[in-house]
């Protein structure tokens, strides 16, 4: 087999496998939960970060009755296999607290932990309490949320990200961040989308060898059909992105498990440059100004020269609704047709599946 | 026997009725005011001398009025999706309608300022949106968590709170008041005085003080003397209204009249033989159904949150520093009405204390920010005996309320706890 298919195939495998792969060369594993973790830092002390909201649903629910229906899909189903110990031998669990899913995550597993029903040996849990203000008092406590990270991982026996380690560290990631780029124009957005995501459960060096192959061999096509967005809740799913594929070009994956992740930060080797872009960034719904967070879609659904914007909802959302009215308006002021798609679940069923690509066709009629 | 309303009842809706008309006045006739939410620090406003109109208060207002169902149906006209918490955004929902004659007042005219705390992710987005209509300065306050919150937050809140919520998330917010301070007295003109300010926070615990001693004789009393729809006004009004002398006198009346009702044997059920729990907020459309039980099973509803909370939520020593004092008390506010350990712990501390054998427990189907830790705190409650019944929100929505339903819901366990405590 060319070189090139065993690192599709190796990508293809890691993105199934999610955080049960075992591509880590060895390293201790810190699993992470959420958009808004420096992962660059955690890569420096020498571990390999495994997200941990990616895995596959168990079969038994030891949480169930402490989780509302209200909680998101991918906290219950982290919740639960954390109660079965899936990820036990993980050396801990980092969670966002600015997003939504982590911040509540967190709380429950660290309640049932109190409680003592977790079973031995269950990762230690560490909440990155980062707030995304740009004053000064916010500057000072954000850098004590680094500190505390730091010697955290310190704690677990891992190496202090020192500056030399930070600097290897920010140049995977910048390495990386230019073989996704590559990729997100040599093959389809699905498949863009799973090799990125693949990422999650990878160490960035090894993620960026196995693009960088990947893509060698790839047939690069010309993106044809109208430039798409995708934007609303966090979304991975094939049977969507195929969807998409097939209508158009998605050139903006505007939504947490596309395109902003992996966040620029990480691409950063001073941890106060990374803790300054963190608290800066837009894509975050929690932004302060929270004005910023929608002009920041705006502006890149205009740079990406996108036609249609598609927008999706988890059957949990209470956030990005908010935001629905007013971007469907500037869109509109810009002559950039808008459709939503509605609420789907974690993977839409035949209905959704089935009556999606009419919207979307309607959509695009609109706009042609 | 007839249930007595108690005096001080009325001598608060009374205040309250005025004060809203002052206010009214007040505002309506050009005096600048900030519109804030119900977690964020009210004490540094009238301290300040500017007025504020609450968003919950507001919303309450505006529901008053009926108009809940016409501005939920417009909010789904304008694309925003039937899921979004909708009475903390009421009043946003009526600023876009635009129809001022439609809204109670005559409409709000335009705030000054808008300030909200992002302890939930859609609080910023709908103040967001107030601040893109109005043109008002937002102040957000941030709302970093507690990583390690300690079960009996109740008892380290009163002095130990530096421990408690951590010095790092204290700075932040003293930091951010010292901002919103800044911006309150280039918009007035005044100048924040730290020792009213001091005498002011002193004021305050001396009223949460005085609702602490009222809380313990409604939980000790042998039967119960007071109904919750009474408790919840002559707490929440004076909550509002936090250290002014009206407030204090108030505090007192109330635990005064209390402790006559107490010392007399007055109950609300003659012969009490079933103590109920009503966790949630206020069943404001409906508030005749807390006394549904009294009769059928001499069960009475003796806990709502506000009592407890007045002294729980709000006592904070000021450790010589009233500011981080406050800083204190704002910093985790809500999630303590929201967040396991601290919710399940304290509402078994509370079913302890008020001796309960029966919850009612309203779970909030959409806006989960107000509904999270509710399982754990059932979990918790019955695993300290206390019989749990979970009642969803779409089931208390004005539109859909159904109080047959509910009762005929609730008749079978209350008539099962007679049974067991052999009472029938
Ligand atoms: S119940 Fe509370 S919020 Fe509602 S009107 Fe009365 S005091 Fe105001
Ligand atoms: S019930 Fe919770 S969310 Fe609602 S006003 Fe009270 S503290 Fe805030």
């Amino acid at each position: 087999m060319e070189k090139a298919d065993i690192a599709r195939e190796k990508l293809e495998a890691a993105w199934a496998a999610a955080d049960r792969g075992e591509d880590d060369g060895g390293l201790p594993r810190v699993g992470v939960f959420g958009l808004g973790v420096p992962e660059g830092a955690i890569a420096a002390s020498g571990a390999v970060c495994v997200h941990v909201n990616f895995g596959p649903i168990p079969d038994d629910e030891p949480m169930s009755a402490v989780i509302e229906p209200f909680v998101d899909h991918e906290v219950r189903v982290f919740l639960n296999r954390f109660a079965l110990g899936d990820f036990n031998g993980m050396t801990a669990i980092v969670f966002a607290r600015d997003d939504a899913a982590a911040v509540t995550a967190y709380q429950y597993a660290t309640e049932w932990v109190r409680q003592g029903r977790a079973p031995q040996g269950v990762p230690r849990l560490f909440l990155f309490n980062l707030v995304h203000a740009a004053t000064a008092v916010a500057r000072r406590f954000n850098g004590i949320q680094c500190d505390k990270l730091l010697d955290f991982l310190v704690g677990l026996g891992l190496a202090r990200p020192d500056p030399a380690r930070m600097t290897v560290a920010a140049a995977n990631a910048r390495r990386r961040a230019q073989s996704l780029i590559k990729a997100s124009t040599a093959v389809t957005a699905g498949m863009a989308a799973r090799w990125r995501n693949a990422g999650r459960f990878l160490s960035t060096t090894l993620h960026a060898d196995l693009l960088e192959q990947a893509i060698s061999a790839a047939e690069m096509p010309q993106p044809s059909g109208p430039r798409l967005a995708l934007v609303g809740s966090p979304i991975d799913a094939p049977e969507v992105y195929a969807m998409l594929d097939s209508r158009g070009a998605l050139v903006a994956d505007l939504q947490a498990y596309g395109h902003f992740w992996p966040g620029p930060w990480d691409e950063e080797s001073d941890i106060g440059a990374v803790a300054a872009i963190l608290a800066d960034d837009p894509s975050c719904p929690r932004i302060v100004p929270p004005q910023r967070h929608r002009q920041s879609l705006v502006d890149r659904i205009v740079l990406a020269r996108c036609n249609v914007v598609v927008c999706q909802l988890a059957q949990t959302d209470d956030t990005f609704g908010w935001e629905i009215p007013g971007l469907a308006a500037a869109l509109a002021a810009l002559g950039i047709t808008f459709v939503n798609l509605g609420f789907r679940d974690h993977r839409p069923d035949e209905q959704w599946l089935a009556e999606a690509p009419q919207k979307l066709s309607a959509a695009l009629e609109v706009a042609s | 026997m007839t249930y007595q309303p108690l005096a001080a009842t009325a001598v608060a809706t009374d205040y309250q009725r005025n004060w809203a008309k002052q206010l009214r006045q007040e505002i309506t006739s050009g005096a600048q005011y900030a519109f804030v939410n119900a977690d964020t620090p009210h004490e540094l406003f009238h301290a300040m001398g500017m007025p504020i109109v609450t968003n919950q208060w507001w919303s309450a207002v505006i529901a008053a009025k009926q108009l809940s169902e016409y501005y939920f149906d417009y909010m789904q006209g304008q694309g925003f999706h039937e899921r979004l918490a909708r009475y903390s955004s009421l009043p946003l929902i009526a600023e876009i309608e635009g129809d001022t004659q439609r809204q109670p007042w005559g409409g709000l005219p335009l705030p000054a300022m808008l300030c909200a705390r992002l302890s939930a992710d859609d609080h910023g987005k709908i103040f967001s949106l107030w601040a893109e209509r109005t043109g008002a300065q937002l102040t957000l306050l941030s709302a970093p968590a507690v990583p390690d919150p300690q079960p009996d937050w109740w008892q380290l809140a009163r002095q130990d709170w530096e421990q408690l919520y951590h010095s790092d998330r204290l700075d932040l917010m003293v930091g951010e008041f010292e901002g919103l301070i800044a911006d309150i007295e280039a918009l007035t003109g005044r100048r924040f005085d730290a020792e009213a300010f001091s005498r002011y926070m002193d004021a305050i615990d001396r009223q949460e003080e005085i609702f602490e001693e009222a809380s313990a004789l409604v939980a000790e009393a042998a039967q119960c003397p007071i109904r919750i729809s009474e408790q919840i006004p002559n707490v929440m009004i004076p909550q509002w209204h936090r250290g002014s002398d009206w407030a204090i006198d108030h505090a007192r009346r109330f635990r005064d009249e209390l402790a006559e009702r107490v010392e007399a044997g007055t109950s609300v059920v003659a012969d009490e033989k079933i103590r109920m729990m009503w966790i949630g907020a206020g069943l404001w459309f409906d508030t005749g159904f807390y006394a549904a039980f009294e009769q059928s099973h001499g069960a009475a509803f003796v806990w709502s949150m506000y009592l407890p909370f007045a002294a729980d939520g709000y006592r904070r020593a000021s450790n010589g520093d009233p500011l981080r004092a406050l800083a204190a008390r704002v910093s985790a506010m809500n999630e303590q009405l929201h967040q396991p350990p601290w919710i399940n712990a304290w509402m078994v501390e509370q079913a302890r204390k008020y001796r309960i054998d029966v919850a009612l427990m309203l779970i909030p189907q959409h806006d989960r920010f107000s509904g999270h830790g509710s399982l754990y705190a059932k979990a918790a409650l019955e695993a300290a005996g206390v019989k749990v019944i979970e009642v969803w929100s779409d089931m208390v929505d004005q539109r859909d309320w159904d109080r047959e339903a509910v009762v005929a819901r609730i008749t079978p366990v209350l008539d099962g706890i007679l049974e067991e405590k052999r009472l029938t």
